[in-house]
Order: C-alpha cells, then sequence, then structure tokens
C-alpha cells in the first residue's frame, strides 16, 4: 500500500555512476558509435582520414632533404615524393629574404624582443612595469630592422617625453582636452621640426675629431687586408699543383672501371644467355617470377660464376679507388674555391673600405656640396614659378612638348622647353642630394658613431616581412578601429557621417587595389621628389583596411551590451571617456573576441597579397626560386612550408583567443 | 503582490526638513511624438521618502529617470540641490555623483568583482585613493550585509544579492539622494524581502528617497507620501494612511482594488 504523507529525515548522498556511463567507452557510445549510420559514417571518415594520412606521410617522409637539385631528387631512386633540399637550400630566403646574413641577428632579436614586449600585453598576471618595455619596443625594432645611428630613434622617443611634460605643465593651467591637443602639436612639431637638424648636430659633433684617426685606421685596416689578399693567393697557386697531379690518376681509374664493368657485364650476359623467365603479374606488378629453363651444363654455369665473383669484386675495388681519389680530388677543389671567394669577398671589402675612406677625407666638401645643392634647389624653386607664370594657361597644362596646342608661337614652345628643362635639373639636383645625404651618413658612421648598419626597405623579405607588416598592421588597426566604432555610434552627425563612409568605402575595396594604390598611385599625390618607403606605405593600407573590419567587428560587441550598461555607468557621474574605458569596452572587446582575432587572422594572411605589387614576402619568394635553374619546376614543398609557417601563427592567436574567452568568463 | 515585512520600523531618525532636495516646475516630456510626462509638478524636501506608483507606461519610471538626465525633458525645469539640469554636462556629472540611483535589473558590471563595481565610481569620479575607496565599499557591503562576496562577479550572486550590491554601489558615492526604479521587481518572494530590509534601513537613516515600486508594504510602513500617476500625469498624492485608506480619485481606486484585491 502507499504511503500517503511523507516526510524526509535524511538528505540521500551522492552515489559513484554504474559502470560503462563514465571514460572512453561511453565517450565512444555516445561520440562515434551512437547508432548503425552514426558508426557507419564514424568508420567510413576513419578510412578516408587514415587514407590520406598514409598518402600524404608518404609524399613527406622522404630522405630528400640533402639534396642540391630537382634534378638530384628525380635522379635519385630512393626517392619518390617530396625533395625537401629545397628547404634546406632557401630557408634562409625564406626567412629573411635578401637581409645581408651578417645582420640577420637584428631582425631575430627584435622578434624575441618582441615576443617579451607582447608578453605583459597577453598576459596580465605578468607585472605591469614590463608595459613600459611593450612601450619602447616599436622605436626599438624600427632601428633594429633598418639601422642608422642610434640618435634618430634616441630624439624621436624623446619627442613623447616632451610631449608628456607639456601636458603636464599646461594641464595645470588650462583645461585636460586642451593640454591633450597642446602637448600633441608640440611633439608633431618637435618630429617635424627638431630631430632631424639635431640629428645632424650631435653626429658632426661626435664624428668631427674622430675623422682623422678613422681614416688611419681604415689605411691599417686596408694594408693588412692586402696582405692578406697577395697571402691568399700564394695559397691559391700551391694547391692548383696538387689539384693537377690528382686529375691524371682519376682519368685512368676511370678507363679501368669502365673496363671492368664491361668484364662483368660480359660474363652476366654468358650466364642469362639461355635462361628463359616466366612468370604471373597483376595489374603491371610481378608477383612470381621463376627460371623456366637453362642450356648451359652444371660445370660450365659454376665456373661462370666463380669467374663473375672475382670480376666483380674486382670491380668492387677498382670503384672504391677511384671514388677515394676523386673525394680527395673534392676536397682541394672545394678549399680552392673557398680561397678564391675569400679573395674576392676581401677585394670587394677593400674597394668599400677605399670608396669609405675617400668620403670620410672629403667630408667636408661633401657637406659644402650638400649645401650648395640645397641652396640650389631652394633658389631653383621660385625660378620655376616665374617660367610656369611666363607660359599661357593652355600651355602649362601640357605634359610634353607635343601635348601643346599647334597654334602656339615658337617662344611659347621655347619657354615650354625651358621650364622642361629646369624641371628635369630640378629632379636631378634632387636626387643628387639624396645620394650625397646617404654618402654623408655612411661615412659618418664609419667614424665611431653608436648605430648599425642601415639596412634598405628592399632587402626585406620572407616571413620576416609578413611579420613586420602582420605586427604593425595589428598593433595600428585595433585603437583606430575603436574609435572608427565609437565614431559609429556617436550622436555627433559628422563624426558619424565621416566613419560611416570611411567604413563602408573600404569593405567596399579589395585590398589589392589599395595596396596598388599604395605602390604606386601615392606618389602621384605627394608633392614631387617626397618618397617615403614602400614598406610604411604597405603597413598604412593594410592598417586602413583592418580598421575597416575591425570597426564593424567592436560595434557588434558594442550592439550586444545592454542599455542598462551605459545608464549604469552615466547614473555613477562617468563622463563619456571614462564609461568606454572602463565599463563598456572591456565587455564590448571581450563579447568581440572571436571576430578580433579572425580579423587579426585575416590581416596576418592577407600580409601575403603584398607579393603581387613586388615585396619579397614568402610567397612572392616562390616565384624567385622556381627562377633558379637547380629548383625549376617545385612548387608543393615551397608552398606546404609556407603555410607550415603561418599556420604557426594563425593557430597561437586563435588559442590564445580561447583561453582569453575562458579567463575573461565571470559566471559559473 | 504586497509583501509582508516583518522588522518594526524604527521612524525616530525619519525627519522632513524644510530644505528643497528636488523641485520640479511644470516639466513636460515627449517620446517623439508621444507626450509621456504632462506638467509635472513636484517638490521633495530633504528627508522625505516618497513612493510612485501607478499602471505600467504611466511614465512613473521616466520621472525618476529625468531626475538624473538618463532622460531628457523638453520644457520646465528641474533643479536638484540647488543645480538646474540643462544640457551643461559639467551640471550633469555634478548631479550624478550627488544623486544615486539602483535599477530594476540591476545593471552591475558583469566584468568587474563586487569590490571593484563598488570602489569604480569612488576612484575615478571622486578621485578616492584606492584604499580608501575599498574600505568605504567594505563599510556598505557590510552594512548590505554581503561583505564575504566581495571578490565574486556579479554573475556569481543571487537577484537578491545582486541588488543589495547595487545598493551598496550606489552608496559608495556618499549621494544626498536616492532614487529606485522598481528595485524588486525582477526578483523572487523570498529575495524582495532582503531588498527591503536594506532599503528600510537606509531610510531610517534619513535619506532622501524617491521609490518607483508597487510594493505596497514598503509604501505603507517607510514613506512619508505615495504619488499615484497614470498617463503622464500625477493624479493624486497623499499620505500613506489616507492614501490607501481613502483614495480620492476614481483612477486611484480601481488601481488600489486591482493591486490589493487578491
Amino acid at each position: 500500500m502507499t504511503q500517503e504523507s511523507f516526510v524526509r529525515t535524511e538528505m540521500l548522498s551522492a552515489q559513484p555512476a554504474p559502470p560503462g556511463e563514465t571514460g572512453v567507452v561511453k565517450w565512444a557510445r555516445e561520440n562515434l558509435f551512437s547508432n548503425l549510420l552514426n558508426s557507419l559514417v564514424s568508420l567510413a571518415f576513419m578510412a578516408i582520414i587514415i587514407y590520406y594520412t598514409i598518402a600524404f606521410l608518404g609524399w613527406a617522409l622522404q630522405p630528400s632533404w640533402g639534396s642540391t637539385s630537382l634534378t638530384q631528387c628525380r635522379e635519385d631512386p630512393n626517392i619518390l615524393g617530396a625533395c625537401w633540399g629545397v628547404i634546406n637550400d632557401r630557408i634562409n630566403q625564406l626567412m629573411f629574404g635578401f637581409y645581408p646574413r651578417d645582420q640577420q641577428w637584428r631582425p631575430t632579436l627584435a622578434f624575441v624582443l618582441m615576443l617579451v614586449a607582447i608578453a605583459p600585453v597577453l598576459f596580465d598576471r605578468l607585472p605591469r612595469k614590463l608595459m613600459f618595455f611593450s612601450a619602447l619596443f616599436p622605436f626599438l625594432a624600427i632601428w633594429l630592422l633598418w639601422g642608422g645611428t642610434i640618435w634618430a630613434p634616441l630624439l624621436t622617443l624623446s619627442g613623447i617625453a616632451i610631449g608628456y611634460l607639456v601636458l603636464r605643465a599646461v594641464s595645470g593651467i588650462a583645461g585636460d582636452m586642451v593640454a591633450m591637443i597642446v602637448a600633441i602639436l608640440v611633439t608633431i612639431l618637435w618630429w617635424m621640426f627638431a630631430v632631424s637638424p639635431l640629428d645632424s648636430l650631435i653626429t658632426k659633433t661626435i664624428a668631427e675629431p674622430k675623422i682623422e684617426s678613422t681614416i688611419a685606421q681604415l689605411e691599417k685596416d686596408e694594408a693588412a687586408l692586402i696582405a692578406n689578399v697577395a697571402e691568399m693567393e700564394s695559397r691559391i697557386a700551391a694547391l692548383e699543383a696538387p689539384i693537377a697531379a690528382l686529375r691524371e690518376p682519376l682519368q685512368a681509374l676511370e678507363t679501368r672501371v669502365s673496363e671492368d664493368t664491361a668484364v662483368v657485364e660480359n660474363l652476366l650476359e654468358e650466364l642469362n644467355a639461355d635462361i628463359e623467365k616466366g612468370g604471373i603479374s597483376i595489374w603491371g606488378f610481378y608477383l612470381w617470377s621463376w627460371d623456366v629453363h637453362s642450356t648451359l651444363s652444371d660445370s660450365e654455369v659454376a665456373r661462370l660464376e666463380t669467374e663473375l665473383a672475382a670480376a666483380q669484386a674486382k670491380l668492387y675495388e677498382t670503384r672504391l679507388l677511384f671514388s677515394d681519389t676523386s673525394k680527395a680530388l673534392d676536397v682541394q677543389v672545394r678549399s680552392l674555391q673557398a680561397a678564391k671567394t675569400d679573395v674576392s669577398d676581401a677585394s670587394i671589402l677593400l674597394k668599400e673600405s677605399e670608396r669609405a675612406r675617400a668620403d670620410l677625407g672629403l667630408l667636408p666638401s661633401l657637406l659644402e656640396s650638400l649645401q650648395a645643392l640645397k641652396a640650389e634647389k631652394a633658389a631653383q624653386g621660385p625660378m620655376l614659378d616665374t617660367l610656369a607664370a611666363a607660359l599661357p594657361e593652355s600651355a602649362r597644362r601640357a605634359i610634353s612638348a607635343s601635348d601643346l596646342p599647334g597654334d602656339v608661337s615658337d617662344a611659347v614652345r621655347e619657354a615650354f622647353n625651358a621650364r622642361e628643362d629646369a624641371l628635369q635639373e630640378f629632379s636631378d639636383l634632387e636626387s643628387n642630394i639624396a645620394s650625397t645625404e646617404n654618402r654623408i651618413a655612411k661615412a659618418y658612421l664609419l667614424a665611431g658613431l653608436v648605430g648599425l648598419e642601415p639596412v634598405e626597405s628592399s632587402k626585406f623579405g620572407g616571413l620576416m616581412l609578413s611579420i613586420t607588416i602582420g605586427v604593425a598592421g595589428i598593433a595600428f588597426s585595433f585603437p583606430l578601429g575603436i574609435i572608427l566604432a565609437l565614431g559609429r555610434q556617436s550622436d555627433m552627425f559628422i563624426i558619424k557621417t565621416l566613419s560611416v563612409i570611411y567604413i563602408e568605402f573600404i569593405r567596399g575595396v579589395p585590398l589589392i587595389t589599395l595596396l596598388f594604390v599604395a605602390s604606386v598611385l601615392l606618389n602621384y599625390f605627394l608633392p614631387p621628389g617626397t618618397s617615403f618607403d614602400l614598406i610604411l606605405r604597405v603597413v598604412i593600407m593594410v592598417t586602413l583596411f583592418a580598421a575597416a573590419y575591425m570597426a564593424e567587428v567592436i560595434r557588434g560587441g558594442l550592439a550586444a551590451l545592454p542599455s542598462g550598461q551605459y545608464e549604469a555607468a552615466d547614473a555613477l557621474g562617468l563622463d563619456y571617456w571614462k564609461s568606454m574605458r572602463l565599463i563598456i569596452m572591456p565587455q564590448a572587446l571581450k563579447i568581440s573576441i572571436p571576430g578580433i582575432v579572425g580579423t587579426f587572422i585575416g590581416l596576418f594572411k592577407d600580409t601575403t597579397l603584398v607579393s603581387i605589387i613586388g615585396l619579397l614576402d614568402p610567397v612572392g619568394l616562390v616565384t624567385s626560386i622556381r627562377g633558379d635553374a637547380d629548383w625549376n619546376g617545385i612548387v608543393w614543398e615551397l608552398y606546404a612550408v609556407i603555410a607550415l609557417m603561418f599556420w604557426v601563427f594563425t593557430f597561437s592567436m586563435s588559442r590564445y583567443s580561447m583561453y582569453l574567452e575562458r579567463k575573461l568568463k565571470t559566471t559559473h | 503582490m504586497s509583501q509582508s515585512i516583518e522588522k518594526e520600523v524604527d521612524r525616530s531618525a525619519m525627519q522632513v526638513s524644510d530644505e528643497v532636495a528636488i523641485q520640479i516646475n511644470n516639466m513636460n516630456k515627449w517620446y517623439g511624438d508621444f507626450h509621456v510626462l504632462k506638467d509635472i509638478d513636484l517638490t521633495v524636501n530633504r528627508g522625505e521618502r516618497i513612493v510612485i506608483c501607478g499602471p505600467s507606461g504611466s511614465g512613473k519610471s521616466t520621472l525618476i529617470r529625468c531626475i538624473n538626465r538618463l532622460e531628457e525633458h523638453q520644457k520646465g525645469d528641474i533643479i536638484v540641490d540647488g543645480t538646474e539640469l540643462s544640457s551643461d554636462l559639467k551640471n550633469i556629472d555634478k548631479i550624478r555623483s550627488e544623486v544615486g540611483m539602483c535599477f530594476q535589473h540591476f545593471n552591475l558590471f558583469p566584468h568587474l568583482t563586487i569590490l571593484e563595481n563598488c570602489t569604480l565610481a569612488p576612484i575615478w569620479v571622486r578621485k578616492t585613493p584606492k584604499k580608501e575607496a575599498e574600505e568605504i565599499a567594505m563599510h556598505f557591503l557590510e552594512k548590505v550585509k554581503i561583505p564575504e562576496q566581495a571578490l565574486k562577479y556579479p554573475g556569481q550572486l543571487s537577484g537578491g544579492q545582486q541588488q543589495r550590491v547595487a545598493i551598496a554601489r550606489s552608496l559608495c558615492m556618499k549621494p544626498r539622494i536616492m532614487l529606485f526604479d522598481e528595485p524588486t521587481s525582477a526578483l523572487d518572494p523570498e529575495m524582495i524581502a532582503e531588498v527591503l530590509d536594506t532599503m528600510i534601513e537606509l531610510a531610517e537613516e534619513g535619506m532622501t528617497m524617491l521609490c518607483v515600486t508597487h510594493e505596497m508594504g514598503f509604501a505603507r510602513k517607510v514613506a512619508n507620501r505615495v504619488i499615484f500617476m497614470d498617463a503622464g500625469q500625477i493624479v493624486e498624492q497623499n499620505e500613506p494612511e489616507a492614501f490607501f485608506n481613502n483614495p480620492q480619485s476614481e483612477r486611484t481606486q480601481l488601481f488600489l482594488s486591482q493591486i490589493l484585491g487578491h
């Protein structure tokens, strides 16, 4: 009978789950084999995965790391798949492009320091003081990568310090907003007008007293180099005799090898002459084979076999001798080649040093001619204006003399030509100034200034270039994206409209076109003569592009926040910027983490598009590597390694975003 | 609907002074074409505890949200603590830091701990040193009886606890006026009592309070004035005894019969 009223007096305690309801078996049953159809699907996909893994490993696991050309791989019977020699041969290029080998420690160091610099940004358990280094890092990285004297980056940095001091001083007198604007203005003015003259002033004061002693030192070094070269040349001469001596016996051995081989082959032929073979094959594979019959007597076969064994042994010995001799020759030839390279390196060094020494000696006159060139340029400006003013309106717009309208007088034509000549002269002057400045800078660097050898942007390449563009793009597009997202949410009409136009325009244009604008069109928009670095231009374009996407992702996060959060922040008396910074952004960014990281990953992968405008990122390098006769026709190996490089970075980013989402979860 | 309050209310410190805390003159508000608040006149003296009730859509929430400018009014003036509410941002921020507000859905900041929720405004608005702000916050968290939750996140607390944290968060700014916008409407019956107890304690200390609520028991015991609103207008206002026992307007009678009838 049932009990009608019931009062529990003690609570039941927890019991272990029944067997088979926990562990691997349960997991497999639930997730792989829950019913017949699912089991079939699981098995089918497992089979596909195993099949392709085996196929891929069969291709990839080849003993081809040592090969030196694609032909060598194809001819080697042991290599049936990937020819990894190309990676071994070109890994340095894939990493650094054409960055000078002896300077490659600089990008490597910059990369390690970058890891240090982003660590406190990524992990808030690290001491906050490390952020100071993170703020310094961009300046340090630019200096490490591009080189030059240390004074330029230090002076640039000092601009920020000065801006800060101004901010402190002015905010005491005027409001925060005014102080901020004044501080930014002062910093920009400092960068525009003070950095460059101060840089050359410091350079002059430090370098000039040292010029004499540097020249003397250079002369001494050159003398040592010359002595060195003479010594090496005598060594080369000494090496050539033994090589010649070895060549003759080697040739004799070669003929002996071919003679011995012929003997062996004759014997084999005799032995096999009357033997016929039979067998079974399926789809071209021999499964079994056997001898059908033989006409030779047993004793004859036995004699032939002994003879064959003897001949083979002899051939083996001759071959051994041959290979030993050829190895010895190889060693000699190699050291000869090395010595020759050394000599040519030394003479290049010598030439450079001589040129630099000459420039150092000429430094005063170089500086003078720079002054003169600059004065000339300044004088040319108004002259150009007068020449242009002398032309009638219709002629002024013509690009070349052939564009002039047919009815112009000879006088106008002459004036036009005069102006063309003046323009040509002007641009010549500009390039002259640039090269003189470069020579002076190099001479100063020689004279014991603290600095790194300058490396031009055109030498940048490989993964290093991708990381440079990617990291700079990420670092700049994130704050810009936040500002644009806030702008689009703003109540102020103009700000909102501008943000919307910007975002919609950039999102509607392919990145490729923006990169072409960066590489070609931007120069037309700038005043003639000013050309700034291609890498910098690409970074700007990539940043502008990613910022538009970032803004939309962050706007999504902002829209997902309940309006109560804005109201609570307002009700507590927080102003707009404080409530954005302390309340709204932390939550909106948290919501948008997957989207933000997706944009970052997209940006990093998009850096490979720069290969189209001639920058040598890893993808761009593939073309140049395949242009080499040794590696003509190789494809998969290079792209596989590049894919792996990018995957390492993007996968780390996505893992970090998952870690961050877990860490920021504040509910149960 | 109404919740029984077991606690005896100590009325000794509840004194209404002559000083005016909030003065609203002929205030009107529209949402687009819709006239939400019509000719509101209201004077609140320091130490008054006012309960505003009325059917939904009557404009009671909008009224108290206008007092700290979460909503903008289009006509008339609102003067809080002698400062007139206009579009001047400085005045608005000044008033907001003097007026505390509790919302129906608490609106705690989910990415900050309870303690950080409470210290944020004192540190960033009042420029209180962090250590001092934390001491103040702990004092008020003890007052609302949840100091042990200080290092948890809002998502780990029950609704009643969250609303008490929200009250503590407002109190940390040492406000002179507290606004409550239906503070118990989103809570389970068990939790309503704990929040009301906290509000009663606050009233006993003499805080000027404006509460939009349907807790008629609270109104009866704590309020010195009950305001009934309908269709954007103040229909009736009176002392609680008179309001509940002898409502004048027909609309009020209907409302009270519906809310107290079952």
